[in-house]
């Protein structure tokens, strides 16, 4: 085998090796971009969610709700005038 | 066996055979080389221009959530449905079912085939719920595509429209803070290469060309609670008197915040069918009324500060009506011979003209500057205006004492809550702001802290017996504020029957938190003065955003004194007391 035969087999190697490594390559991002994608859609799916469990919450410790609960089933009331000790607090001791 | 075969044939026509393969050969490799050298660019883009597309990548609209941390206004997915006409008549079949799915009229579908049928994308109907997306979706026509879209949803409804707004179908922001706001919430849309099948399907995703930017949640200076307990206090108010409308306004003192603010009439966000501009309008800030005798703590607080009265020096306002020029000042009764106190507390108009005639003429002008009126909160909201304050150079007498009352000058409700909040803190005015802040409160001084502490005792005097604000009184709670029932002006001078009953009022009065303002827009009813129509709105404000802030009672008549004082307690002390 001569030199420049060897010379041109290495390179026609070289040139089917890169050209397999582009194909890899592009199958990794199309991989990865698809993650990337259902990554994406699952933050959004979870955010969607997130968002409706603060207004179920928000449903349910209502001010209102809870006045009423307090009022009825816990016989719950404002202290009345002239019922209310106001206990200060000191700092320390 | 193919050597033994080739043998027997005679060489001449191997040849010929040979020649025809690799001349076909030959024309193949060819045909390769010159669609690839030669053609290829015309030829991808050609391929490209019916399979790949630029897709909009969504960004999700961030929250509003008020103070706490609670929602306000939140982006919930929905889809819309559209057809490709080109495509339509390959389901004839399937039209009615999809009429029925999406509640269509029968022969919905075939008028839009009809008139549409040179198009490639109609929606069918936009905002569908995810359940009416899935029953089309499971009928599978390949000519009706699902788009996913968001939508707004605000759980306060009514309560809250004016403050939030609302945003438009293709969720941008329309109005209220969602428009003032609407760089930060919307984020920014990205964009992405995908390539679609000939239904429009995406087969695959390339890459991106741009990322989205998701939205960022906004935390709001609005307290939920306040927001909704003030709404109802207001509604309460206008059904009662008959009103025409109203609004009001609830301000953190020290920091300027807007904890509420309602109109009335309001609508409902959630419902696109309920949306007639006049509704929108964020009355309290878009709209101005002349302050009336609101303005009169201002007036006596330019007197003070010019140091020509004390709140004990007298004014003789006999008898009853004070003559300017060619114009005559009424007082509702004749008060004789009182303090400048009382002038406050009964709002006699006689007294406070009289101290605007003796005050130079730039003091009051200057006090009314300071105090906010005539100059823009800058509170960002989408179409706040400022009023007017006229300047002084042009204030003749009888200007000065209309206006030492509260005519010829205009102001929104947003602008004199905060002018009134000045009062409570220590004579600052405090920046006004739609969001949370944690910075330190900033503000510019209206009035020296003694002017204000003073103007602050007259305006408890207000509420108590004998004054026009008895209404106002919250049991537990030391409050003050003042009363003002202004003629509405109309075409050709000031309306007999027409009124703004006012109050503008705060609380608690051992240390002011809250400034609210109250206005009710031409109570019908027979009663219109502010002390009996606007004061008792206030009063429930008060009662119940006290209370919802966990401030503590200090009115001495209610509380017991304390007979225990109990030291702070320490996980350690009270685990001793225990055992």
């Amino acid at each position: 085998m001569t030199r420049s035969t060897f010379v041109a087999s290495v390179l026609v190697l070289a040139v089917v090796a890169s050209a397999v490594a582009v194909v890899r390559t592009h199958h990794v991002r199309r991989n990865l971009n698809v993650e990337l994608d259902a990554g994406d859609a699952r933050r959004d799916r979870l955010r969607v969610e997130w968002g409706r469990l603060r207004i179920e919450q928000g449903i349910w410790a209502a001010s209102d709700r809870i006045e009423r609960i307090a009022a009825q089933k816990l016989g719950l009331h404002l202290s009345r005038a002239g019922a209310t000790v106001l206990v200060t607090a000191e700092r320390g001791d | 066996m193919g050597i033994h075969m080739l043998g027997r044939m005679s060489r001449p026509r191997t040849k010929v055979v040979a020649a025809c393969v690799v001349a076909l050969a030959a024309g193949l490799a060819w045909r390769v080389v010159d669609l690839q050298l030669n053609h290829n660019a015309f030829l991808t883009e050609e391929g490209d221009a019916r399979h790949l597309r630029i897709e909009k990548i969504p960004a999700y609209r961030g929250m509003l959530l008020d103070r706490n941390g609670e929602p306000l206004a939140v982006s919930t997915p929905l889809a819309s449905v559209w057809v490709n006409p080109q495509e339509l008549a390959d389901s004839r079949a399937g039209w009615p079912r999809l009429e029925a799915a999406l509640a269509l009229a029968p022969g919905a579908i075939e008028k839009v085939y009809e008139e549409r049928r040179e198009r490639e994308f109609v929606y069918l109907r936009r905002h569908v719920d995810p359940s009416t997306a899935e029953a089309v979706g499971s009928l599978e026509i390949d000519a009706v595509h699902l788009k996913p879209e968001y939508r707004r949803y605000y759980p306060m409804g009514e309560a809250a429209s004016h403050v939030l707004g609302f945003t438009g179908i293709d969720d941008a922001g329309q109005e209220g803070l969602e428009l003032a706001f609407d760089d930060v919430l919307a984020g920014e849309s990205g964009a992405r290469r995908v390539i679609k099948d000939r239904l429009g399907r995406i087969v695959e995703s390339l890459d991106r060309i741009r990322p989205a930017y998701p939205g960022r949640d906004l935390e709001l200076s609005i307290d939920r609670r306040i927001q909704s307990l003030t709404y109802r206090a207001l509604l309460q108010g206008v059904k009662i008197h008959k009103a025409r409308a109203g609004s009001a306004v609830v301000l953190d003192v020290r920091t300027g915040e807007v904890l509420a603010i309602v109109n009335q009439p309001s609508f409902n966000p959630n419902d696109r069918g309920d949306r007639s501009s006049r509704r929108f309008r964020n009355r309290a800030v878009t709209d101005v009324m002349e302050p009336g005798s609101t303005i009169k703590p201002f007036t006596v607080a330019a007197a003070l500060h010019a140091g020509i009265v004390d709140p004990d020096s007298v004014l003789d306002t006999r008898p009853g009506f004070l003559r300017v020029g060619r114009h005559t000042v009424w007082d509702v009764r004749n008060y004789g011979v009182i303090d400048v106190r009382r002038v406050i507390k009964k709002s006699s108009n006689v007294g406070a003209g009289m101290l605007a005639l003796e005050l130079p003429t730039g003091d009051m002008w200057r006090m009314f500057h300071q105090a906010g009126f005539g100059t823009s909160t800058e509170s960002r909201f989408p179409g706040e205006v400022q009023g007017t304050l006229a300047d002084f150079a042009d204030w003749r007498e009888v200007h000065r004492v209309t206006l030492s009352f509260g005519y010829g000058l205009s102001a929104t409700p947003l602008q004199l809550a905060r002018a009134y909040a000045a009062f409570g803190n220590g004579g600052v005015l405090p920046d006004v702001g739609f969001l949370k802040t944690s910075a330190t409160p900033s503000g510019t001084r209206a009035m020296p802290a003694p002017v204000a502490a003073q103007i602050l005792a007259m305006l408890e005097e207000v509420v108590e017996p004998g004054g026009t604000g008895g209404r106002a009184r919250v049991v537990g709670y030391r409050v003050g504020g003042k009363t003002g029932t202004t003629r509405k002006s109309e075409a050709g001078g000031y309306s007999e029957e027409r009124y703004h009953s006012v109050f503008a009022g705060l609380a608690p009065m051992s240390a002011p938190r809250l400034s609210v303002v109250v206005v009710i827009d031409e109570p019908g009813g027979d009663a219109y003065y502010g002390g009996a129509v606007a004061a008792p709105v206030f009063s429930d404000i008060v009662d119940g955003s006290l209370r919802v802030l966990g401030i503590a009672p200090d009115d001495p008549d209610v509380i017991r004194s304390p007979a225990i004082s109990v030291a702070a307690a320490s996980p350690a002390s009270t685990l001793e007391r225990k055992q």
